[in-house]
C-alpha cells in the first residue's frame, strides 16, 4: 500500500474489524482547555455565576440528550453513569464555593470553577479505593463540558464537540469511554495499549466500529485534526494519505459496502450446501441493541448472549428486574428461533470486584475466580440471574447455557439450581417455558475426555473453540509472545471438536460451535464434514459464512477430512484447507 | 438540630449511585443537613462533598439534621441507609 516514503504508516493489532477515513482526535494525556485568570470587578461576580449557571443547564441538557441516546442504543440500565454525572454537574455545593472564591479573589468565572472543581478531583484521587478514583473521570468530564460551554457559548451535544466523523486515538479505553463515544460521531479507535480480546475491544467489534490496539506511540505521532485512513482489517493506520491512497481506500470501501448489501440481501436464505445439508445459522451477541443486526443479517437464532456488560457496566451488581427487562427484551425480538443465554462469564481479567470482594491482581485470572466458579461460591447471584432468564423464557424461547465447566460435580449443581428456581417460580405463580433447555459450553480439555458423562445431562453442547484452544495448548491468548503457539488447526483441537460432535449424537443432542473459529471458512470445511448442527458468528459474518455454505459440498468436506485427519503438522492442516477454499 | 449515627450496608459503600440517592432525599428538606465521618464534614446536599467522605462498606457516618423539618429529614435519611440506598440486601 505504502508508494510515496513520505506517508506515515502505523501498525497495529485489529481488535475490531473494518476500514473507515476520518479525521484524528487525540486525547493527549494533559489536554485541557486553557483557562485565563482575569480579574473582574466585584459588581459583575453575580452576572458572571448567572453565565456559568446558564452553562450548566446547557450541559445538563447536552447530558439528557446523551442519556436518551445510550438508553435507546444500549438500554435504559446503561444510562446510569449519566445520572451520576448530572447529580455532579447539580451540586449547590460548587455555586456556593464559586461565590465565595469570586468575592475573595475578584477573578473571573471560568477560571474559579476550574480550580474549585480541581479541588474535589484532588481530593478524591487521593483515596485508596479504586472505585472512589474512577468517579474522578466522572467529574473531569463534567468539568471539561462545562467549561466549553462557558467559553464557546454554544451548545455541543458532545463532551469532545466533533462535527465531522472522527478517529479517536487515545493511550488506552475503558469500557465507559467506549459506552460515552459510541453515541458520538466517532467511527474508528486506535490505542496504543490494549490486546486483540480486552472486553473493550469485545465491545467495539459488538457495535461495529473498527478498532486497532497496540499502535505504538500513536497519541505523539498524530494530532488532532489531520486525516487518515483507518484499516482495521490489515492493522494499519494511515497519516494524512495523498490523493492515489484515498481514491484506493474509498474504492475498497465501496467493494466492502456492495458485499454487504449483498449479504444483507440474502438474510433470509438458509444456509445449506449444494448437496442438501443444513447448518443452523446463528449470532454472537452482547448487547440488546445488537438483535437488530441478526435481523438484518438473517441470524437463524441468538447462539450466544453474553451476558457480561450489564454487569461491567454498572457500578453495582445488576438487580433481578434489571437483568429481566433485558433478557425479555433479547427474547421477544428474536422470539421466534430462540435465544441462548449464557450465564455469566466473568473473572478477575475483565473486572476487579465482584460484589464485596476485591478480584483485582489474581496471578493468573484465566484459571482463576471466574464464570461457573463465582456462581457457585455465590449462590445469590447465580439465582438472581437464573430467574432473570427463567422469567424472560416466557416471552419467546430462551435455553441457559452454562460457560467453564470442567468437572461433573460443577454441572449437577449448577442443574440443582436451575431446578431449586424452577420450584420456586411455581410456587410463587410466575410464567416460565416449563420445557426450557439447559445446555452447555465445551471449554475444557477435562470434559472431552470425560464428555459421555455429561451428555445424557444436558440438552445440547456448544464449543467455545477460542477457550478449547487456549486451555488445551495452555497459551494465553492475549499474550502477543505466544501467539504462534495459539492456532485452531492444531491437530488435537480437531480431534477434540470430532470426539465432542459425534459423543453428542450418540447421545441425541445437537452440538454447535460459537467460538471466533466458525466465521473462518477453513473452518466451515471441518464442521460441515464432522455435521456439526451449527454455527454462532458475529454478525457481521452471517452473511459470508451463508455465502460460504451455500458454495460447498458436505460430502466432499467429508472425504477430504479421512486425509486431514492423518496430517499431524499444523501447517500441512492449514495449507490442505487453503486448497480447498480455492 | 438533630443527630443520628448510621453504618453503611452496601458492600461498595456510598458510591456514585448511592450518594445521588442520598443527595435527593436531601434535597427534599428544608433543613441543612450535614455529613461528618473521620472528622470531616460535609454538606448532605452535595455529592461531590459525599465522594470526598469516600465512606467504605461498613463506615460509621454522623447525620446532621438543623431546621423546621429536621426529625422529617433524619428519619428518611436513615430509612434510606438501613434500605441500602434502594439497591436491594445484595448490593
Amino acid at each position: 500500500m505504502v508508494k510515496h516514503k513520505n506517508i506515515t504508516v502505523l501498525q497495529g493489532l485489529s481488535a475490531s474489524p473494518g476500514i473507515v477515513e476520518g479525521q484524528a482526535y487525540v486525547r493527549k494525556v494533559d489536554n485541557e482547555t486553557i483557562i485565563p485568570r482575569t480579574l473582574i470587578p466585584v459588581d459583575r461576580i453575580e452576572d458572571e455565576i448567572k453565565r456559568l449557571k446558564k452553562a450548566q443547564n446547557m450541559v445538563a441538557e447536552e447530558l439528557e440528550i446523551l442519556r436518551e441516546k445510550i438508553a435507546n442504543h444500549l438500554g435504559p440500565a446503561y444510562s446510569d453513569i449519566i445520572t451520576a454525572q448530572l447529580a455532579i454537574l447539580r451540586d449547590d455545593e460548587i455555586l456556593k464555593e464559586v461565590r465565595a472564591y469570586m468575592l475573595e479573589h475578584h477573578v473571573n468565572v471560568a477560571f474559579t470553577y476550574r480550580v474549585v472543581v480541581n479541588q474535589y478531583v484532588e481530593i478524591i484521587e487521593d483515596h485508596t479505593s479504586e472505585y472512589f478514583k474512577e468517579r474522578v473521570a466522572d467529574i473531569r468530564d463534567i468539568k471539561q463540558r462545562v467549561l466549553r460551554a462557558l467559553i464557546s457559548k454554544r451548545t455541543v451535544l458532545s463532551s469532545l464537540g466533533l462535527d465531522k466523523p472522527t478517529i479517536f486515538v487515545a493511550k488506552d479505553l475503558n469500557s465507559t469511554d467506549i459506552m460515552m463515544l459510541v453515541s458520538e460521531n466517532i467511527i474508528g479507535f486506535v490505542t496504543e495499549l490494549g490486546g486483540k480480546t480486552s472486553h473493550v475491544a469485545i465491545m467495539a467489534r459488538t457495535m461495529n466500529v473498527p478498532m486497532l490496539v497496540g499502535t505504538k506511540d500513536a497519541t505523539h505521532l498524530i494530532e488532532s485534526g489531520q486525516s487518515l485512513i483507518l484499516d482495521a482489517d490489515h492493522g494499519k493506520l494511515i497519516l494524512q494519505p495523498n490523493q492515489e491512497m484515498q481514491d484506493e481506500y474509498r474504492r475498497e470501501i465501496n467493494i466492502l459496502k456492495k458485499q454487504d448489501q449483498a449479504f444483507q440481501a440474502a438474510h433470509n436464505q438458509k444456509a445449506i450446501t449444494k448437496d442438501g445439508y443444513k447448518l443452523k445459522l446463528s449470532a454472537n451477541i452482547s448487547l440488546p441493541f445488537e438483535v437488530n443486526d441478526v435481523k438484518k443479517y438473517g441470524g437463524e437464532s441468538v447462539g450466544l448472549y453474553r451476558t457480561e456488560y450489564l454487569y461491567l457496566m454498572k457500578q453495582h451488581l445488576p438487580s433481578e428486574e434489571e437483568l429481566f427487562n433485558e433478557y425479555r427484551h433479547v427474547v421477544k425480538s428474536i422470539a421466534k428461533q430462540g435465544v441462548m443465554v449464557r450465564t455469566i462469564d466473568l473473572g478477575g481479567d475483565k473486572m476487579t470486584s465482584f460484589g464485596d470482594e476485591d478480584i483485582h491482581g489474581e496471578a493468573n485470572p484465566i484459571m482463576g475466580y471466574r464464570a461457573i466458579r463465582i456462581c457457585l461460591d455465590k449462590p445469590p447471584i447465580f439465582i438472581t440471574q437464573i430467574r432473570a432468564i427463567l422469567r424472560s423464557s416466557a416471552f419467546g424461547k430462551a435455553s441457559i447455557m452454562l460457560p467453564m465447566i470442567t468437572h461433573l460435580e460443577q454441572l449437577t449443581e449448577s442443574l440443582q439450581y436451575i431446578n431449586d428456581v424452577k420450584h420456586t417460580l411455581d410456587k410463587e405463580n410466575i410464567p416460565y417455558d416449563k420445557s426450557i433447555k439447559v445446555g452447555m459450553m465445551i471449554e475444557t480439555p477435562s470434559v472431552v475426555m470425560n464428555i459421555e458423562s455429561f451428555a445424557d445431562k444436558v440438552d445440547y453442547f456448544s464449543i467455545g473453540t477460542n477457550d478449547l484452544t487456549q486451555y488445551s495448548l495452555a497459551v494465553d491468548r492475549g499474550n502477543e509472545r505466544v501467539t504462534d503457539v495459539y492456532n485452531h488447526y492444531d491437530p488435537a483441537i480437531i480431534k477434540m471438536i470430532k470426539k465432542i460432535v459425534d459423543t453428542g449424537h450418540k447421545f441425541g443432542i445437537p452440538v454447535y460451535v460459537c467460538g471466533e473459529m466458525a466465521s473462518e471458512n477453513r473452518a466451515l470445511i471441518l464442521f460441515l464434514a464432522m455435521k456439526v448442527d451449527g454455527v454462532s458468528v458475529a454478525p457481521r459474518y452471517i452473511g459470508s459464512v451463508r455465502h460460504f455454505i451455500k458454495r460447498s459440498y458436505q460430502k466432499k468436506a467429508q472425504e477430504h477430512f479421512d486425509k486431514i485427519t492423518k496430517l499431524t503438522i499444523r501447517q500441512d492442516i492449514i495449507e490442505y484447507l487453503d486448497k480447498l477454499i480455492q | 438540630m438533630i443527630l443520628k449515627e448510621v453504618t453503611i450496608l452496601n458492600k461498595q459503600g456510598l458510591h456514585a449511585r448511592p450518594a445521588t440517592a442520598l443527595v435527593n432525599t436531601a434535597a427534599k428538606f428544608k433543613s441543612e443537613i450535614f455529613i461528618c465521618r473521620d472528622g470531616k464534614k460535609v454538606n448532605g446536599k452535595s455529592i461531590l462533598g459525599l465522594l470526598v467522605l469516600a465512606a467504605e462498606y461498613r463506615s460509621k457516618l454522623l447525620i446532621e439534621a438543623d431546621g423546621s423539618d429536621e426529625k422529617e429529614a433524619i428519619a428518611a435519611l436513615e430509612q434510606l441507609v438501613l434500605d441500602h440506598f434502594g439497591m436491594g440486601a445484595g448490593s
